[in-house]
């Protein structure tokens, strides 16, 4: 059975060649030191958690035959977006990152696929990239964060960006900052913001994409969230509610949110079988797809198994998140 | 918590009291406060949030990272039963993986009145449910409380 992963993430070989040899990388410098070293941005130090984050495309594939997995399809490591650059910079990282990804499918192209990231700081330089991501290099579509930069998707300006995907078939993966939590303003203890935050930060994108009128003005938009979402589906009857009695929530969407649900892709790191059938029953089998977080969930002994263990889905249903539904989105 | 994100659609309430009351279930668990009162007796409205929900993820946290076991020396599902949740979750099927969790003498009935969020008709909502045995609409609907609460 063949295996298509969408949440897999990349730190770029052209950011190692430059911090390795003592330079910066769009303001960001490599520390060696404890463990696996660091890297500095601003002062702030973000530790390197796996090794696994220097492999060349040759290694990750080692990885990926130990895995099962057949088809990786690649997205930056989300600190790396760089969103808050000037914009002339953050268009040249994306072009640095976009070419670098296109290069391993075009040698891979059996094994990787790609997910461009962009300079959504200037949303006109955002379409272009896209543009060239999707026509010239061949990627899939984008990832994007959460939030950007403290907007919000559902921002009237941003609106060109998903017309652009829906036109042009482009997969938007959402997949927030760990680094730029909505928890760590509360606390930074006991590793919340990672186990609470990001899949509170992944519903609050489903919610914004709904309410914000986003799906409605793009409907032939395609979106994967990560992590199954969060805990976004589970939630829908309150959403509803919400809806039902406040103005507010009425603004751009004349349906309850719940109707808007099967709209989106979601991946399968739900961290429970429970929670991953529930998803399931939420939205239908058809919208779950494989991923894998790699390299920094440590499966074991791997995310094809746990999907292949499971014994409340049937044959079917696993094919379908294994492969067939993400063969059929980006037309692999 | 939602609010630093955004404070429409209603938001900060519909998905950040969610999230507040998780983080509330998560704070006495990891802080140790369970282990240090262990017969403290805590209900968490709103069924928890997305605690029952999102228990996988807090236990993964738990496994992988020295900070989540500075307090507590079992996975923060082996806390779950030790907790009430009120039944406020407005669908059959969260209702019903609620129970599933933490197990039916855990939830216990509550409306949020008189806020707009509660249900128009509670009682008749619990009662009309397809998928609870009439034990456990009877344990929801006043004896988990009569128990806990010594009425």
């Amino acid at each position: 059975m063949r295996t298509i992963d969408i949440h897999a993430h990349l730190m770029p070989q052209c950011l190692w060649k430059t911090v390795d040899a003592g330079q910066a990388w769009y303001g960001i410098r490599y520390e060696p030191g404890a463990g696996l070293g660091a890297t500095v941005r601003d002062g702030k130090r973000s530790p390197i958690q796996t090794p696994k984050l220097r492999f060349t495309p040759e290694e990750r594939l080692q990885d990926m035959d130990a895995q099962g997995v057949d088809v990786q399809v690649i997205s930056i490591h989300t600190p790396f977006f760089g969103y808050d650059l000037d914009p002339a910079q953050g268009r040249q990282l994306a072009r640095d990152v976009n070419d670098e990804i296109a290069v391993m499918t075009r040698q891979w192209p059996t094994r990787f696929a790609g997910l461009a990231t962009l300079p959504a700081q200037d949303v006109g330089a955002t379409v272009e990239e896209l543009e060239r991501a999707v026509r010239v290099l061949g990627l899939k579509g984008a990832e994007l964060d959460t939030v950007m930069h403290g907007h919000t998707w559902d921002e009237p300006q941003f609106l060109p960006l998903f017309k652009a995907a829906e036109a042009m078939g482009a997969v938007l993966f959402f997949h927030p900052q760990p680094q730029d939590n909505l928890m760590l303003s509360q606390t930074a203890q006991y590793g919340l913001a990672n186990s609470i935050g990001v899949p509170v930060e992944d519903a609050l994108v489903v919610a914004t994409l709904i309410f914000g009128g986003i799906l409605d003005a793009c409907p032939d938009l395609k979106v994967c969230i990560a992590h199954g979402g969060g805990p976004a589906c589970f939630g829908m009857g309150r959403l509803d509610r919400g809806w039902q009695v406040r103005s507010e929530a009425r603004r751009y969407i004349h349906k309850p949110p719940s109707t808007y649900q099967r709209r989106l892709y979601y991946d399968c790191i739900t961290n429970s079988e429970a929670a991953l059938r529930f998803l399931i029953d939420q939205v239908g089998v058809d919208r779950v797809v494989l991923g894998s977080d790699w390299p920094f969930v440590q499966w074991e002994p791997s995310p094809v198994a746990w999907v292949q263990g499971l014994q409340s889905l049937t044959p079917e249903e696993k094919s379908k998140i294994l492969w067939e539904n993400l063969a059929q989105l980006l037309g692999l | 918590m939602v609010s630093s994100r955004l404070s429409c659609y209603h938001l900060p309430n519909t998905i950040g009291n969610l999230a507040e009351r998780t983080v509330t279930f998560a704070s006495l668990v990891f802080g140790g406060v369970m282990d240090a009162c262990p017969d403290l007796k805590i209900c968490l409205s709103h069924g928890g949030g997305y605690t029952c929900y999102g228990i996988g993820r807090m236990d993964r946290g738990w496994q992988v990272r020295a900070e989540a076991r500075q307090r507590i020396t079992q996975p923060p599902s082996m806390y779950l039963r030790r907790f009430y949740y009120d039944c406020i979750v407005y669908t059959e099927q969260a209702l019903r993986y609620l129970i599933d969790t933490v197990g039916v003498d855990r939830v216990v009935f509550g409306t949020d009145w008189p806020y707009d969020m509660e249900f128009d008709w509670p009682v008749s909502w619990i009662l009309s449910l397809e998928n609870l045995t009439q034990d456990e609409k009877e344990a929801i609907l006043w004896k988990n409380l009569e128990r806990l609460l010594s009425l």
